[in-house]
Parts: C-alpha cells; sequence; structure tokens
C-alpha cells in the first residue's frame, strides 16, 4: 500500500480537498499506523502553532501609541508653522549680508589690495629672487596668512615676529645669491630699495607686505 | 471594541479624530505583533518596531485608496518594514537566551497540574525558536495559515501570490517545522 504524501495530509486538515479524496485518506489512516502517526505529529503541531495566538501585547499598547503619534503630530505641526519664519529669517540675513558694508568683505578687500597698483594698503613691498614654491613654504612655515598670489606676488598678511623673521631669510637669500652669482658673473635681479615700515608690536598689528618674486 | 468598520474609523481619523485610531490599533495590534514577533524573536524590539508600523500606518492613512482591505494594506506595510528593518540591522546579533528568558509572553493555560504547565511553556518556546529560525517564505505562510488562521485566498493577496504557491509554501513550510520539531524530540 502506497503512504500518503505529507502534503495531502496538510491538505486534508485544511479541509480543502474533495468528497472522494477525503474518504480515501480517512479510511487510508484508520489502516495504516505510520500514515496515523504522521497525520497526529502534523495535526498536534498545527495545535500547537494556533495555541500561540494568545501571544499578546501589553494592555498598555494602544493608548502609548496614540500619545507618541499625537505627539509626532504636534511636533511636525509646528515645525511646519516655523518653516514661514524661517523663510523670511533667511531673507532678511541674505539682506543684511549684501548691503555690508564694502571694507569688511573679504573679497572686495582682496581685490582692492591686488588691483590699486599705488599699494595704498600695503606696508612695504619686498622684491626677491625666489620662486613661487620657496616663497609660499616661508610664509608657511611663519604661519603668515597668504591674502593673494599670482606667479609673480604674493600678499602676506603676518604680526611682526612673522614680518621680521620672513624678512631676516629673505634678505639672506638674496646675499647668498647675490655671492654666488657674482662668482660666475651671471646678472642677476637688480636689487631694488626696501622700504622697510618701522616695526612695532604695539595693538598687535599685521603687517601687509607683498612679495615680488622674480 | 469599536463597532464601527476600519473604512468608517480611517475616514474620521482623515477628519481629525485621532483618538479613533485606537480602535484600529486594538484591533490588529495582536496579529502584527504576533508576526514581527516570530521574524526578531525579541519581545522588547518587536513592540517597538509594532509601535513604529502603526506609527507609519497612521502618517500614511490619506495614501490609502480603499482597493484593498485594510487589514491586507496594513499587512503589506508590515512585511516592508520588517525587510527594511532587517537590512538595517542584519549585522546585529540576537540573543535567543536572552529573548527567552526577558520574554513575557502570554502563554494560553490548558494545565491540568504544574508539570504540564511547564511542558507547554517549553514546548512552546521551542515552537517559537522554531518558527524563528524557517526560512521568511515558509515563516510568514506558516504565520498567517496556522497561528492566524487566514484562508488560503486571504494570504495570497496579502502576500501577492498565486493560490497554487500559497499551498505549496504552506505543506513545505510544515514539512520543514515538523522535521525539526521531530529533531527537537517535541513531535
Amino acid at each position: 500500500m502506497n503512504h500518503i504524501p505529507v502534503h495531502k495530509l496538510s491538505e486534508y486538515i485544511d479541509g480543502i480537498l474533495d468528497a472522494q479524496e477525503k474518504d480515501t485518506i480517512a479510511s487510508h489512516i484508520a489502516e495504516c499506523p505510520e500514515c496515523k502517526q504522521n497525520f497526529l505529529q502534523l495535526q498536534k503541531m498545527i495545535a500547537m502553532l494556533s495555541s500561540l495566538k494568545t501571544l499578546s501585547m501589553p494592555a498598555t499598547f494602544a493608548t502609548d501609541t496614540l500619545a507618541r503619534a499625537k505627539k509626532n503630530y504636534y511636533h511636525k505641526r509646528y515645525y511646519r508653522s516655523l518653516r514661514g519664519s524661517v523663510f523670511a529669517a533667511a531673507i532678511v540675513l541674505i539682506a543684511i549680508i549684501t548691503m555690508l558694508p564694502d571694507s569688511i568683505k573679504h573679497e572686495q578687500f582682496k581685490n582692492h589690495i591686488t588691483q590699486n597698483h599705488n599699494n595704498t594698503m600695503l606696508d612695504c613691498i619686498i622684491p626677491t629672487n625666489m620662486d613661487l614654491n620657496t616663497a609660499m613654504m616661508v610664509i608657511q612655515q611663519h604661519k603668515a596668512r597668504i591674502l593673494d598670489f599670482s606667479n609673480s606676488y604674493i600678499i602676506v598678511e603676518s604680526d611682526v615676529n612673522s614680518f621680521s623673521s620672513i624678512q631676516k631669510i629673505i634678505n639672506n637669500y638674496e646675499s647668498y645669491r647675490l655671492n654666488t652669482l657674482s662668482n660666475v658673473g651671471t646678472t642677476y635681479m637688480s636689487q631694488q630699495e626696501k622700504m622697510y615700515p618701522q616695526l612695532t608690536h604695539a595693538n598687535k598689528k599685521k603687517y601687509i607686505f607683498r612679495l615680488q618674486l622674480r | 471594541m469599536s463597532e464601527y468598520s476600519d473604512n468608517e474609523l480611517i475616514d474620521k481619523v482623515i477628519a481629525g479624530d485621532t483618538d479613533a485610531f485606537a480602535d484600529i490599533i486594538t484591533r490588529y495590534q495582536n496579529k502584527i505583533f504576533r508576526y514581527v514577533y516570530t521574524r526578531v524573536y525579541d519581545y522588547d524590539e518587536a513592540c517597538d518596531m509594532t509601535q513604529d508600523i502603526f506609527l507609519i500606518t497612521m502618517e500614511s492613512l490619506k495614501t490609502f485608496r480603499k482597493e484593498s482591505q485594510f487589514s491586507t494594506w496594513l499587512f503589506s506595510i508590515t512585511v516592508n518594514y520588517c525587510k527594511n528593518h532587517r537590512r538595517k540591522n542584519r549585522y546585529k546579533v540576537y540573543s535567543i537566551h536572552s529573548a527567552q528568558d526577558e520574554t513575557e509572553i502570554q502563554i494560553p493555560d490548558i494545565r491540568q497540574n504544574q508539570e504540564e504547565l511547564t511542558i507547554t511553556n517549553e514546548s512552546l518556546q521551542i515552537m517559537l525558536e522554531e518558527i524563528h529560525k524557517l526560512p521568511d517564505d515558509y515563516r510568514d505562510i506558516l504565520v498567517l495559515r496556522d497561528i492566524e488562521g487566514e484562508s488560503y485566498t486571504a494570504i495570497a493577496q496579502a502576500l501577492n501570490l498565486t493560490l497554487a504557491n500559497v499551498k505549496v509554501r504552506i505543506h513545505r513550510g510544515r514539512e520543514m517545522l515538523k522535521t525539526r520539531l521531530q529533531q527537537r524530540g517535541l513531535l
């Protein structure tokens, strides 16, 4: 006698077979101990599964969840109401920034320095034969601030200590170069007269100077 | 519990009566919880996830077009939420033992004596553990069919499957679970 496959027993338990199949399986189970055991095991398992339907949540779950939902709802409504004010504040801020005096806008300040050939903003101009990379390295080592640069100049802002230190390095560099080049008879950049400002520590003054590169 | 239908309650919530949502929660909380719990097998986490699912549902109520039953729609939100949750927490390791220790599940009191109650609790814990370990396809379908008692048609609609597919998965799932429970000495 062929045994009944488990999927048929499963369908039999669920009651989805036609009457003829049901009768066949019922009479087979009555006669075959193996299929009967399979059937009983399956039935027991399904009964145990259905008993898990009593798994439940805390009694206060619905009220807790609703309270949280309401809180979320009011938060969202509050932030939505703020949206208009934030937008207005942003507009006002932009307007204020646009109307700021030119003197405190960095870009305009920078342009003023670089475009003004009279260099009235500069404390001094230091001509040097250094190349751009070397000059940059010297400036960075002294933690001075580079305001602008190109292949031919660097505009630097520094405190008095950095300024004097950079100035010394450049002087040493130029003297060394002058000695070396004069030995081989090569022409070099004419030494311009350097008009150094009177250095002071007063009011933590910042010096703005231009390194005129070769 | 409220006498209103799901759709009537939804209309009330959308109209501003948020308290009506409490009835929807009460109606479906345990069903959603059981589904989530068998997936994560951690009581506290399942409670938190169930709460999140209802919050999402409440926020999305306006998008419910009433083309299907509310329960089907809610169940699809639940399935998607659980999938996303697992993707986000794929590296998290769930401790089965701690979950068992901390879980305060309510198990039916069918005891004749104290000894029988102990066996029942143990058996059901093993049962839960084994369901949790089943592949998603089989676990989802057994939860709906054998725990919730849903019809084949309702399951097909909820999981977006054909009837034939539902039948096959139910039988395979049961067979797999039966084998595992036999190995654990429960059958």
